[in-house]
C-alpha cells in the first residue's frame, strides 16, 4: 500500500490546570505537581464536591487573534482557538507557507479536525433573566427577547466555533470535522485527521480539542451520577473513588511525510494509527468485564501491525473511577505482559473530557521525546483489582531508540478509542 | 488503490412532509408544503411564527424501550428513521456482525429543552442570576438523571447504539447545517477504509422550540412571511429573505458494495464521493463568489472519479437566504461553466423547510429517490426571478429524467461545506473505473 501516507506530529500545545502551555503541563507532571484545586470561578462553597482542574491564568483577550472575538464566542472556545494557535506556531508551518509564491494550494490542503464538547449549560444562562421576568408567558417572552438577550447569542454557542475560527485565522480550507462525542471526541478527531492524511485527502491537519467539565451544572450531574471524588483523582490506587473534572484545550499539527520534507519540519512523533468502538452497554454504563476494551486494543494492534510486546508504554485513560479503572486494568493486562509500563496523566490536571484524547496524545509524545515515562505522582498503593499493572509513582526511563506507545481514551455512550504513537 | 465501494441499501425519514420515506416523497412531488404556523408552543408574538414541523408523530412500539428515556422529542425522530432504514435494507446488526456495524449521526445542538431551562431557572435562578447554593439545597426535587442524559452531546448517538446493538465505529459530528452531509461522507470513508462493512448514518434535529426560534429571530435569519407559510421558503427567488426552520430525521444504511451484491440487496444508489471543505470566510455568510462551496463540489467529483459533464442533477443547499442562494449559484457556475445554465439544480427546502443538522441527510435520501424514480423535484415558490440567480432551478417540475449522477450540497454556519455524489447503481460514466 505504497500510496498510503505516513502521518507525523509537528506541532503540539496544551492549556491545562497545570499551565497554559504544553511545556508547563509536562514540567508539572515531571515535578509531581497537580493543578487540582477548589473551583474558583463560581461560588461553590456550599458544595461537598468542588475540586476541579481550572486554568489559572485565563486572560481571554490576550489569548485570541482578535479580542473583538470575545463578543461572539464562549469561554471554552477561547481555549480551543488558543490551543490551535499555539500548535500552529509550534509547527512553524505559517513561516513556510508565507514563503511560498502562492499559499492557495497549501491552504486548500490543510485540514482542521476538532473534538468539540457540543453545548454547555452556562451558554443558556443568558436566557435566565428573561425567563425570570416573563414567568412562562410566551407573549412577554417574545416581546422582551430583543432587549434581554444578545443578538449574536446563537453564534456564541455554536459547537463549531473553534473549527470555524481556526480556519478563518489562517485561511485553511481543507477537509474538516467537528466531532461531538463526549470524552472520545478528541481522540476521534486525531484518528480522522490521521486517516484524511493517510489517504491523501489532506497534506496536513490542525487537530484541536477543548472542553469545560467544571461548570457547576455539569459538576452537579457528574456528582449525582456518582463518578466524581470529593478528595482526589488517584487512578488505579487503592483509594480511587472517582474522577475530577477539568477544563482545558490541546492541539496537534499532523503532516504527511511529503509535507514534512518540503519544509524540513521537525517531527516529534508519528501517529501509527488507531481505532474506536462502542461497547454498546449504555449512556452512562461501561462494560465492567473490560472485554470490549481488550478487543479494541487487540484490533488496534493488528490494524497498525504492531505486536503487543513492541509496545513500550501504555497511557491509560486512568480517570480514577473505580469501574473504569478496574475494567481498563483488566483490558491492559489481557493484552500486554506484566512488564509493559503503564501510566496515566489525569491525576495532574483532572479529566478534561473531550480534550483528554488530544491532551494525552501531546503528553505521550512528550514522554517519547524525553525517553521518560512519567510516574503517577499520587500513587501510593495499587488497588487489588489493578495489582497486575506495571505502574509506579516514579518515572521510568525509555531506553530504546524507537518506541511505540498506545493510549486509551473512554467516554459516555460506552465509547473507547485507542491511538498508537511512535517516537520519531 | 482500488476503493471499497459503498452501496445505499436502506432509507428512513421523519420529515415535515411525512413520517416515512414514501409519504415524504409523494408529498414532495405533489407540491405539498410542510410549512405552517408553529403548533408546538405559542409562537404568536415572535417575528417568525411559522416552521416546518413534523406532524402527528408518535414513536412506534418498535423504538419504545428502556433506552429512549434519554430521548429528546427529536431523538425519537432519529430512532424511528433508523428503524425504517434497517427495515428497508432488510439487514440490521446481529450479535455475530455487530462489530462490523458503525453509526454516525449529524447531531443538532443539544441545548436544553425549554421546560427544563424553566425548571432550572425557578429552582436556582429566581431573579435571573444563578445561585449554586440553592441548586444543592433543591437538589432532591431538581435532580433527574434523564435531564443529564438528554443534554449530553452524544445522547442521540448513544440511543441509536443501544437500540440497535451497534458495536463498531460510532461518532457524532456537528457542523451546523452541514452536519448531515458530513456524517454521510464520513460514513462512506469508514467503509472505504475497511473499518466497518455496514453503517447507519444520517442526521436529526429540531430547533423549533422557544430557544431555537429565539436564536434565529435574534439573528434575523428566518423568513417572516408569516401570512403565507407555504410560500415562505422561496430559494433563489428575488424576494427571498430568510430560511424556514424545519425538523426531523433521516438515516441511510450504507453497505460495502460486494456484501450488498452478495446478499442480493436492492441497491438504491452508490455513495461514490464526498467533497468536504472549509470556507474560512465568515461565520454566517458564504463567500459571494462561491469559494468554499466550489472546492466541496470539485472534491466530490474528483473523489468519485466523475467528470463534471456527467452530473445530471444537483439537490442544492438553497436555503432561501440572500447570501447562500447567490453564493451557491456562483459556485455551480464556477464548477460547471457554460453547462451550469442547463444543469437542473433545485432546492427541496422550498417545501421541507431547513432541517439544520438533518438537512443534508434528508436531502441525501431525496437525491437517492430522484435517481430511483427518475424524477427531479422542483424548486417551489420561485415566482420572481432574481437576475443574479439564473440557473435551471426546475421551477416547472417535478421533471422526469433518467439520472446517472446526482450531487447534494450542504453548507453550514461556521463555513463547513459538504457535497455528496450519488451514482445510479448501473451508471457507467466515461470516468468510471
Amino acid at each position: 500500500m505504497s500510496n498510503e501516507n505516513r502521518v507525523f506530529i509537528t506541532g503540539m500545545s496544551a492549556l491545562t490546570a497545570c499551565g497554559e502551555t504544553a511545556d508547563q503541563t509536562w514540567d508539572a507532571i515531571l515535578a509531581g505537581n497537580s493543578g487540582i484545586a477548589e473551583v474558583a470561578q463560581w461560588d461553590l462553597s456550599a458544595w461537598q464536591t468542588r475540586l476541579g482542574g481550572e486554568l489559572k491564568n485565563f486572560q481571554p483577550a490576550k489569548m485570541l487573534p482578535d479580542r473583538k472575538l470575545m463578543k461572539v464566542i464562549s469561554r471554552h472556545d477561547v481555549m480551543g482557538i488558543n490551543a490551535a494557535m499555539q500548535a500552529v506556531d509550534h509547527s512553524g508551518m505559517i513561516n513556510y507557507r508565507d514563503s511560498l509564491e502562492s499559499c492557495e494550494l497549501f491552504n486548500e490542503n490543510t485540514a482542521v479536525y476538532v473534538g468539540s464538547p457540543g453545548n454547555k449549560y452556562f451558554q443558556q444562562y443568558d436566557f435566565l433573566p428573561l425567563l425570570a421576568k416573563t414567568q412562562g408567558d410566551m407573549q412577554e417572552f417574545a416581546k422582551q427577547l430583543f432587549d434581554e438577550v444578545h443578538p449574536m447569542w446563537l453564534l456564541r454557542i455554536l459547537p463549531n466555533n473553534v473549527l470555524a475560527y481556526t480556519g478563518i485565522t489562517y485561511g485553511f480550507k481543507g477537509p474538516n470535522h467537528n466531532i461531538t462525542n463526549h470524552a472520545v471526541g478528541g481522540a476521534q478527531a486525531i484518528l480522522e485527521a490521521y486517516n484524511a492524511i493517510k489517504f491523501g485527502q489532506a497534506d496536513r491537519a490542525v487537530v484541536v480539542a477543548y472542553d469545560m467539565g467544571i461548570e457547576p451544572q455539569a459538576l452537579f450531574y457528574y456528582d449525582r451520577l456518582g463518578v466524581v471524588s470529593e478528595r482526589h483523582l488517584k487512578p488505579f490506587d487503592k483509594e480511587h473513588d472517582g474522577t475530577l473534572l477539568a477544563e482545558g484545550a490541546a492541539a496537534l499539527v499532523l503532516e504527511s511525510e511529503a509535507s514534512v520534507k518540503s519544509r524540513s519540519a521537525k517531527c516529534y512523533g508519528e501517529i501509527a494509527g488507531g481505532l474506536s468502538a462502542s461497547e454498546a452497554v449504555g449512556m452512562f454504563s461501561i462494560d465492567n468485564s473490560g472485554e470490549s476494551l481488550s478487543r479494541l486494543l487487540q484490533n488496534t494492534l493488528s490494524a497498525v501491525n504492531v505486536a503487543a510486546d513492541e509496545i513500550d508504554m501504555v497511557v491509560a485513560h486512568g480517570n480514577g473511577n473505580k469501574k473504569s479503572d478496574d475494567s481498563e486494568a483488566y483490558a491492559i493486562d489481557s493484552v500486554f505482559s506484566n512488564n509493559t509500563p503503564v501510566t496515566a496523566f489525569k491525576w495532574a490536571m483532572g479529566h478534561t473530557l473531550c480534550t483528554s484524547g488530544v491532551l494525552d496524545a501531546v503528553l505521550t509524545t512528550y514522554a517519547l521525546n524525553n525517553r521518560c515515562i512519567p510516574g503517577i505522582a499520587n500513587l501510593q498503593e495499587k488497588a487489588s483489582s489493578c495489582a497486575q499493572l506495571n505502574i509506579s509513582a516514579d518515572h521510568t526511563p525509555l531506553a530504546q531508540k524507537t518506541n511505540y506507545a498506545v493510549m486509551i481514551n473512554r467516554g459516555f455512550a460506552s465509547m473507547n478509542a485507542c491511538v498508537v504513537i511512535k517516537s520519531s | 488503490m482500488s476503493k471499497r465501494r459503498v452501496a445505499i441499501t436502506g432509507l428512513g425519514v421523519v420529515s415535515p412532509l411525512g413520517n416515512d420515506v414514501q409519504s415524504t416523497w409523494h408529498n414532495l412531488l405533489a407540491g405539498e408544503s410542510g410549512i405552517a404556523a408553529i403548533q408546538q408552543f405559542d409562537a404568536s408574538a415572535f417575528p417568525t411564527r411559522i416552521a416546518a414541523e413534523v406532524k402527528a408523530f408518535t414513536p412506534t412500539v418498535n423504538t419504545a424501550g428502556r433506552h429512549n428515556r434519554f430521548a429528546m422529542s427529536f431523538t425519537n425522530y432519529a430512532l424511528e428513521a433508523a428503524h425504517q432504514a434497517f427495515l428497508d435494507a432488510g439487514i440490521k446488526p446481529e450479535k455475530y456482525n455487530a462489530q462490523r456495524w458503525g453509526v454516525i449521526t449529524g447531531s443538532g445542538m443539544m441545548t436544553a429543552e425549554f421546560e427544563y431551562l424553566q425548571r432550572f431557572q425557578k429552582t436556582c435562578a429566581p431573579d435571573g442570576e444563578t445561585n449554586w447554593t440553592q441548586l444543592q439545597e433543591e437538589a432532591h426535587q431538581f435532580y433527574k438523571l434523564v435531564d443529564f442524559g438528554k443534554t449530553t452531546s452524544n445522547s442521540g448517538l448513544s440511543l441509536l447504539i443501544q437500540q440497535f446493538g451497534i458495536e463498531g465505529y460510532a461518532t457524532s459530528v456537528h457542523t451546523a447545517c452541514a452536519s448531515g452531509g458530513q456524517a454521510l461522507g464520513l460514513a462512506m470513508q469508514v467503509i472505504r477504509r475497511g473499518e466497518a462493512d455496514f453503517m447507519l448514518a444520517g442526521g436529526f434535529d429540531s430547533m423549533i422550540n422557544p430557544l431555537g426560534l429565539s436564536s434565529f429571530c435574534l439573528l434575523g435569519a428566518l423568513s417572516t412571511y408569516n401570512d403565507a407559510p407555504s410560500t415562505a421558503s422561496r430559494p433563489f427567488d428575488k424576494t427571498r429573505h430568510g430560511f424556514v426552520l424545519g425538523e426531523g430525521a433521516a438515516f441511510l444504511v450504507l453497505e460495502e458494495w460486494s456484501k450488498a451484491k452478495a446478499r442480493g440487496a436492492k441497491i438504491y444508489a452508490e455513495l461514490a464521493g464526498e467533497g468536504n471543505s472549509l470556507s474560512s470566510y465568515r461565520i454566517t455568510d458564504s463567500h459571494p463568489n462561491g469559494d468554499g462551496a466550489i472546492q466541496a463540489i470539485e472534491r466530490a467529483l474528483k473523489d468519485a472519479g466523475v467528470r463534471a459533464a456527467d452530473v445530471d442533477y444537483i439537490n442544492a443547499h438553497g436555503t432561501s437566504t440572500k447570501m447562500n442562494d447567490l453564493s451557491e449559484t456562483n459556485a455551480i457556475k464556477a464548477v460547471f461553466g457554460e453547462r451550469a445554465m442547463k444543469l437542473p439544480a433545485s432546492s427541496t427546502k422550498s417545501q421541507t423547510g431547513h432541517l439544520i443538522a438533518a438537512a443534508g441527510a434528508l436531502e441525501a435520501v431525496l437525491s437517492v429517490l430522484s435517481i430511483e424514480h427518475a424524477q427531479i423535484p422542483r424548486t417551489a415558490n420561485l415566482t420572481t426571478p432574481d437576475p443574479e440567480c439564473d440557473l435551471d432551478y426546475v421551477v416547472d417540475g417535478p421533471r422526469e429524467k433518467s439520472l446517472g449522477v446526482v450531487l447534494s450540497n450542504s453548507f453550514g454556519f461556521g463555513g463547513s461545506n459538504s457535497c455528496l455524489l450519488f451514482k445510479h447503481p448501473e451508471f457507467e460514466g466515461a470516468g468510471n473505473e
